[in-house]
């Protein structure tokens, strides 16, 4: 069954609030707006209300908006820090050599002109440990740079890697992104890690303003019976909900973190996601 | 747009139906959504506590529309436009395409 004319012209309204792109020249594949039509098409009105406010309060950052992100969060840090300091080691948030959106952004900004900024002289660019490990010295601090900060247990794994093959002090490094998770920031701070973001997001249902106890508790149910309408299985699996139940509405480029509600990135070969993170779907 | 379609289209929005057979004849999300925002524009549709109504103008456009197509005024059951083919010969064996019937689709 397809949508209705109200229904397409509500699901507009969120386009249009949102600013997202109503491409028409775009197929499915390419086109933000059909593929959430799409996804709309196997729930009920009720259901559909549901998918609309959480909408309403997801964040997708488009590829326009990265210069404006990294400065954003690098004025996120707080200024004594910049001024304690006379290098601010900036490296990109990745596990071992691989190549993740934290190494695009660093690269984004090792690239456009960042010099303007207050501070800016003392910052030091830095990708290779060996490299960060000889700059390591005086009064220094080492800024691991992404774009999305979830449970935090990706940067404490960093983390613990400086902490122990390069034998840097825990409170000489801070994590930086453009949103983090409430949660993964408590996470950091009960392991003594530092962090800073430009926008702090709490849980898309369960941290939800105007609603009861219960009331979350039925829109969770409801948005797992809602999951298994993609996939049966969708439910038991460990990003049920978002990782670890993150409730994360945040979609990067077209890249969502499995912190985000699987609903929205969640696709298979004839199910297509609205902001995917696989590809897998297949166009008939 | 061809006149029938803009006159189904009207009725579809009339009892907020189902889209399908717009999306049958080709049309998609993202040309729906203008074509609605065309109407609202026009003056054709409003939008009241979030479901789109055919205004007063909207109402005489199916009328007018009506009239001139010759729909008679209890014509209620519309034609499937969307599943019209051209007129084939007698002798030729029409065997559709799995992937073009609708009803089949999931």
């Amino acid at each position: 069954m397809a949508l209705n004319p109200s229904t397409v012209n509500q699901i507009k309204s969120v386009f249009d609030k949102k600013n997202w792109p109503i491409d028409v020249r775009s197929d499915i594949k390419g086109s933000l707006f059909q593929r959430f039509c799409e996804r709309m098409e196997m729930y009920d009105k009720e259901e559909i209300d549901v998918i609309l406010i959480l909408s309403r309060k997801f964040i997708y950052i488009q590829f326009n908006e990265l210069t404006e992100r990294i400065f954003s969060s690098l004025y996120s840090v707080n200024e004594e820090l910049y001024k304690s300091n006379d290098k601010i080691i900036i490296a990109p948030l990745k596990i071992n050599d691989k190549n993740n959106s934290a190494v695009m952004i660093w690269q984004i900004l090792s690239r456009i002109n960042y010099h303007w900024m207050d501070y800016s002289d003392k910052f030091i660019l830095l990708d290779d440990r060996d490299n960060i490990k000889r700059q390591c010295t005086g009064r220094y601090k080492i800024c691991l740079l992404d774009d999305f900060i979830g449970t935090g247990e990706t940067v404490k794994r960093v983390v613990d890697e400086f902490v122990l093959t390069l034998e840097i002090p825990i409170e000489n490094i801070f994590a930086l992104s453009f949103i983090a998770q409430e949660s993964g920031r408590k996470y950091l701070e009960e392991n003594n890690i530092k962090s800073f973001s430009d926008v702090v997001i709490k849980k898309g249902i369960s941290d939800l303003d105007g609603y009861s106890y219960d009331q979350k508790q039925s829109l969770l149910s409801k948005m797992k019976i809602m999951e298994s309408k993609i996939d049966e299985r969708l439910p038991d699996c460990s990003f049920s909900l978002g990782y670890k139940q993150s409730e994360a509405l945040v979609s990067i480029l077209d890249k969502s973190p499995n912190n985000t509600f699987p609903l929205f990135w969640f696709e298979t070969n004839k199910k297509i996601s609205i902001f995917p993170r696989f590809d897998k779907y297949i166009k008939q | 747009m061809r006149k029938d379609v803009r006159l189904l289209f009207l009725k579809i929005l009339k009892y907020n139906g189902d889209l399908l057979p717009l999306i049958n004849l080709g049309y998609n999300y993202c040309s729906i959504s203008e074509l609605l925002t065309d109407l609202i524009n026009g003056g054709l549709a409003e939008n009241i506590q979030g479901r789109l109504i055919l205004t007063e103008l909207g109402n005489n456009e199916i009328l007018k529309l009506s009239k001139e197509l010759n729909k008679k005024k209890n014509d209620w059951i519309e034609p499937k436009i969307d599943a019209k083919i051209q007129i084939i010969d007698e002798n030729f064996i029409y065997l559709p395409n799995k992937q073009q019937l609708s009803f089949l689709k999931e």
